[in-house]
């Protein structure tokens, strides 16, 4: 009898794992793609029907919504550019003070809801009461306000901000993967600073700096937050918030259909943009090459320049962290907002920190800690058992199976909600409406992300810990519970916390499945803005607040024990 | 090639390292990486220095291309001073006119081969011309024997090929002085044997004076003119060659090049500067090791394994020590016995063909040779 001794052993597990996948990423997003030629309502029989694309390309309105997409993902994109690249260069390669902590509020900053920071925007440069506003309108004795936030510039610089924080640690990660001794053997043979950061630094980042900047410009076309936060008052429309109008109008019927067909269009559209950041991407790591020695980059003496580079970094924090959180604060004390100034104090109260429990309430927190236990764990098991046949196994297909746990990553978070709806309703299936739909729609969102992380971990344990395992007579599945996870373990808890955290902030997927009875976190401080903005600031400095303490304990609890390269 | 020495006399200088100091500040706190570093090295020179990894080599390496700056201390490369904390003194890198050689290379991978060694000739103090900076690529790629590889990329390239590129880009500069850190460890071990011999015909037929940083002691042996060896930020012994391995100044200089056994003992005879008698477990030694030792002093001898020479019955000679043999090793030119006197290890090397026909269950009989018999004080503590 002839059989692979390896797959022998792998058993089934790994053609399971790549069904099981396919099924759950593949599901809703067939559907929504066999429902883009269809009209009506999902789960009610309709004809097939090419309508829905000939509508978009013989819409007006569509034209120009695909413009201002563009627009504010090549906005966003110099944005981000503007703030992360010089950011990620200081950090990376100068002795700028007080690294540790940047890099800190860096990563807590990942973590704070983009729709709380467009809210507080909206309280800073509206044009009717903007704080900002109202100031320069007195300083300047202006008729009108001088700036607009419901304006495309505006929201794409509020987005790039929000955006920066990634965009760092991801530009940083390629400055140190630079073999320093490309620009050590330029200097020691004469060439000057600039020389060298013209010919061989900037070349050599270049692909990564494209690749950076393709990735944020394939994630700023598919956010929904701020640009339906900002953009929809002023009836700015990009594909994201066309989708949502669409299935939320607030008149006549849902029109799946032609928002599938919207959805699919953009889906095509950042899967191919991201198919040339990972094209750009190897290239860029052909750049990167290990050196043999640990010697640690000299750091670029900054001097008196030092200043500069705070002031720079600060540039960046008060806009985007600082700014918006001290405006929710203070709105947060106020019924009625007030201009901030010491005459205003005496009317501030806490009544919205002490109204939270009722404001929240019992079925809200709860749905919301469902939400974020459920999926955190759903994703980290899915991720190491995918990282496990991805990384370590012979399975044939594991390459497909890579794919396909990275998909959902290319699909925007409207359009996976909305085939994710859409595959409910047609197949009629209880979890719509329910917690359950937001836990799944997440778990499925999450995955190419959590599959990303686990690789990179599995990656670093040497294979030959687990083969000392096998020829002593280990079983794989063995292998996997006793040796891999105890050294994995750390990496996949800080993995499972960031999940939590992220479904703690995801709020475009949550809008979208929206029902009176999967009311979270994110959705009821959306829906009590209008009507309670105090309420809704107190509810969003908690939510900070909380975020920031549980990021930090994690860390020091984790920090020693995540894995180091064996 | 004697072409391309001409001139050299007026350009190449020596380099003069005095009293290096350096810390670094870790977790754990400071660790001196250099305690007090003093070399010189003549003008056309190649100077190897030879150290277990984290002995300060590299960076005092790295201290002379001013790619680090010591805490205290001064560096003089062609009578200019490089580096001179006290004096507030630093030259930056680009300014000292010296080339290095990278253990990774530093070979750019988004340029090819010409513009990897001409970029810094386009972009250094002085502006060439056009015509003489590709007559100095020409120049340093015969050299290094890549003649015709100019358009080829540099990620196309072997790693035998990317070290002569790397050669070649710093003699193009032509340099006071050239700095090598580790450049053979990325090799395989043939290549490595081949570069070898190329880099230092290369380097004597240029003149050039060079700082060659390695672990490797065959590698120093071979390849340098004088050899430092360095442990824990400091400089043991520095010297030829032949002197290092056969006139070890002190037991760390011993263990590192080469193998010897040891053998602890008391002067009990014999004259300030030798021959010295010592007292053994093993039994009366005399050695004729040049070193001042008074009566009484405790001693370690120490014997290389090509020094011994064993004989199956006990011989009328001095030195011979009775030995079973506890292991043997068939090297094809030789036979290694690792012997066992009194529970003392002694490793002999026997090339004569007899030698092979010993057994091991017998005991047999190692002359210690008393003109290559070492003799070290015993040193409480290293510092």
């Amino acid at each position: 009898m002839k059989t692979d001794p390896s797959s022998r052993r792998e058993g089934r597990t790994p053609l399971f794992v790549l069904l099981l996948t396919l099924a759950l990423v593949l599901g809703p997003i067939l559907t929504a793609l066999w429902f883009s030629f269809h009209t009506g309502l999902p789960g009610f029989p309709s004809p097939y029907t090419l309508k829905n694309y000939v509508d978009i390309l013989g819409s007006s309105k569509v034209y120009g919504v695909f413009l201002n997409t563009l627009g504010l993902g090549v906005g966003t994109m110099i944005t981000v550019m503007l703030f992360a690249v010089p950011l990620a260069w200081l950090l990376a390669r100068t002795d700028l003070p007080a690294k540790s902590l940047w890099l800190t509020v860096l990563s807590v900053e990942i973590l704070i809801p983009g729709f709380l920071k467009a809210f507080a925007w909206i309280l800073l440069l509206n044009p009717r009461t903007g704080i900002i506003n109202v100031v320069l309108m007195g300083l300047l004795g202006l008729e009108r306000a001088p700036i607009n936030i419901y304006t495309l510039p505006a929201i794409s610089f509020i987005q790039g901000l929000s955006l920066t924080p990634p965009a760092v640690f991801m530009i940083v990660t390629a400055f140190r993967a630079m073999d320093i001794s490309l620009e050590e053997s330029a200097r020691v043979h004469g060439m000057r600073y600039g020389a060298i950061a013209r010919r061989i630094t900037l070349p050599l980042m270049m692909p990564a700096l494209v690749a950076a900047l393709l990735y944020y410009f394939v994630t700023a076309i598919e956010t929904f937050e701020i640009p339906a936060i900002l953009g929809l008052p002023s009836r700015i429309f990009v594909v994201t918030t066309l989708i949502y109008e669409s299935t939320q109008p607030d008149a006549g019927l849902p029109n799946y259909g032609g928002a599938s067909s919207i959805g699919i269009l953009l889906s095509a559209f950042s899967t191919a943009g991201l198919y040339f950041y990972f094209r750009t991407l190897r290239r860029a790591n052909q750049y990167a090459v290990i050196t043999g020695k640990g010697y640690r980059a000299r750091e670029i003496t900054l001097g008196k320049w030092k200043w500069v580079g705070m002031a720079f970094a600060l540039c960046y924090l008060l806009p985007a962290l600082v700014l918006p959180f001290l405006t929710l604060v203070w709105a947060s004390l106020f019924r009625y907002l007030q201009a901030p100034s010491l005459k205003a104090l005496p009317l501030a109260s806490l009544d919205a920190y002490t109204k939270i429990w009722d404001a929240a309430g019992p079925t809200v927190l709860m749905n919301t800690a469902l939400l974020m236990a459920i999926t955190a764990t759903l994703v980290m098991s899915l991720s190491v058992l995918i990282s496990w046949v991805v990384i370590r196994s012979s399975f044939r297909w594991k390459k497909t199976l890579d794919m396909a746990a990275f998909l959902p990553h290319a699909v925007p978070s409207v359009v996976f909600a909305l085939a994710l709806a859409i595959f409910a309703l047609t197949l009629r299936l209880p979890i719509y409406g329910t917690i359950f739909i937001l836990i799944f729609g997440n778990t499925i969102k999450y995955l190419g992300w959590g599959t990303r992380s686990v690789n990179s971990t599995m990656i670093q344990i040497h294979k030959e810990l687990e083969e000392a395992g096998q020829v002593h007579g280990m079983v794989r599945l063995q292998v996997l519970r006793r040796v891999i996870l105890p050294l994995i373990g750390p990496s996949v808890v800080n993995g499972w916390m960031w999940i939590a955290l992220l479904a703690l902030r995801e709020v475009t997927m949550a809008l979208m499945l929206y029902s009176t009875n999967n009311v979270v976190i994110s959705t009821q401080i959306w829906s009590l803005w209008r009507a309670d903005t105090a309420q809704a600031a107190a509810i969003g400095v908690v939510l900070v607040i909380v975020v920031a303490v549980v990021w930090f304990l994690a860390r020091k609890f984790l920090e020693s024990r995540l894995v180091h390269p064996f | 090639m004697a072409g391309a020495s001409v001139g050299i006399e007026e350009l190449y200088e020596m380099i003069r390292v005095t009293g290096l100091i350096k810390e670094y500040r870790t977790d754990q706190g400071a660790v001196k990486a250099l305690r007090g570093i003093s070399l010189d090295i003549e003008k056309g020179e190649f100077c190897v220095l030879l150290g277990p990894s984290g002995c300060g080599k590299t960076t005092t390496l790295r201290c002379v291309a001013g790619l680090e700056q010591p805490d205290s201390g001064e560096i003089i490369i062609e009578d200019t001073v490089m580096n001179s904390p006290q004096r507030k003194i630093y030259v930056p890198p680009e300014d000292r006119g010296i080339g290095m050689i990278f253990q990774s290379y530093g070979i750019w991978p988004h340029l090819d081969v010409f513009h990897n060694i001409s970029l810094p000739l386009e972009h250094g103090k002085k502006i060439l011309p056009r015509s003489e900076i590709r007559d100095r690529v020409a120049e340093a790629l015969d050299l290094v024997r890549l003649k015709g590889l100019e358009g080829r990329r540099a990620t196309d390239l072997s790693g035998g090929q990317q070290q002569r590129v790397a050669l070649a880009r710093s003699f193009a500069c032509k340099p006071k002085v050239l700095l090598m850190d580790e450049p053979l460890s990325n090799l395989d071990a043939k290549l490595r044997e081949e570069m070898r011999s190329e880099i230092k015909q290369i380097t004597s037929s240029v003149g050039i004076t060079v700082l060659y940083v390695t672990h490797d002691q065959s590698e120093a042996l071979v390849m340098g003119d004088v050899v430092a060896v360095m442990r824990g930020g400091m400089i043991l012994q520095r010297g030829s060659p032949e002197e290092i391995y056969s006139r070890p100044e002190s037991l760390e200089v011993a263990e590192f090049l080469g193998e010897m056994s040891f053998i602890q003992g008391r002067k009990v005879g014999g004259g300030l500067r030798g021959p010295h008698l010592v007292e053994t477990r093993l039994g009366n030694f005399m050695s004729d090791s040049a070193r001042e030792v008074s009566v009484g002093e405790n001693v370690v001898l120490g014997i290389r394994p090509e020094d011994i020479q064993l004989c199956g019955e006990k011989p009328q000679a001095n030195n011979a020590v009775a030995a079973s043999i506890v292991h043997r090793q068939f090297l094809g030119n030789a036979t290694m016995y690792e012997l066992n006197s009194s529970g003392i290890r002694i490793s002999a090397r026997a090339t004569i063909r007899p030698a092979s026909t010993y057994s091991s269950d017998g005991t047999i009989f190692a002359v210690l040779d008393m003109s290559c018999l070492h003799l070290f004080r015993c040193v409480e503590s290293r510092e």
